[in-house]
């Protein structure tokens, strides 16, 4: 049994094959990590796009009451 | 000669027989009998015109949202590759994360056992003790959705990790 605090010993062979799997786990890790910044990247401009019609719509909108107003309340 | 003008003179006999049988229709002009409508004598509907004082203000802002209308439109287009290529980066994602559980469990078996052994034999015999399965079963096991594959994998690290604490 492992009790807390007791040493567990790992063949050398094996040891090898451990550092190598930390290693590329780091990388995978790394490269995980790009993806994502990519993703909030795409997100990011996704949404800036998405604000951009937003203030389209305010645009067009207020441009309609104009002319609404402008149709509808004619002057003498 | 003598023959072209035979022809001429059968050409004009056909003609005249032709002439002959069908009857002339004589197209008559028949005057249109007084309307018994009363006429009344041509008015002119008045016409009103609304004032716009500001024409140039309209027409600039009808232009103006068209203009945006079309940006709005190409705008879309992009937007569209944007989310093709997020969706991409999100498979990418996957792919990646599911290279590092791999990975994790490699890790995780080259590490002695030394903790998992009565784990394992508790497992064995609660196997053992498992009735067989039937066809049926088998087919609804193999039907499991990949999310209920990841659920049933959670729940055995879990179970690890608490038998660590």
């Amino acid at each position: 049994m492992n009790e807390e605090g007791m040493p567990v010993f790992i063949k050398v062979e094996e040891y090898k094959d451990v550092l190598d799997i930390v290693d590329l786990l780091q990388e995978k890790v790394k490269e995980a990590r790009a993806v994502l910044q990519k993703i909030h990247e795409l997100k990011a401009e996704e949404e800036s796009e998405l604000e951009l019609w937003n203030n389209t719509l305010n645009d067009v909108e207020a441009r309609l009451d104009f002319i609404d107003k402008s149709m509808f309340e004619p002057r003498y | 000669m003598a023959a072209k003008k035979n022809i001429n003179v059968k050409k004009k006999e056909l003609e005249k027989r032709i002439k002959k049988a069908v009857p002339v229709i004589e197209v008559k002009k028949i005057p249109k009998p007084p309307s018994r409508e009363f006429e009344a004598p041509e008015q002119k509907q008045e016409e009103f015109f609304v004032g716009l004082h500001n024409s140039i203000d309209v027409r600039r802002n009808i232009l103006e949202s068209s203009r945006d209308m079309i940006h709005t439109l190409q705008s879309y287009q992009k937007i569209s590759e944007i989310r093709a290529e997020k969706f991409k980066r999100i498979e990418q994602f996957k792919t990646v994360m599911e290279e590092l559980k791999l990975l994790t469990n490699k890790l995780n078996k080259a590490l002695p056992k030394v903790q998992v052994k009565e784990v394992e034999i508790r497992a064995k015999e609660t196997f053992d003790k498992k009735p067989r399965l039937s066809k049926a079963d088998v087919l609804s096991k193999s039907s499991i959705s990949d999310l209920e594959k990841l659920e049933e994998e959670l729940s055995k690290i879990e179970g690890r990790l608490s038998r660590l604490d």
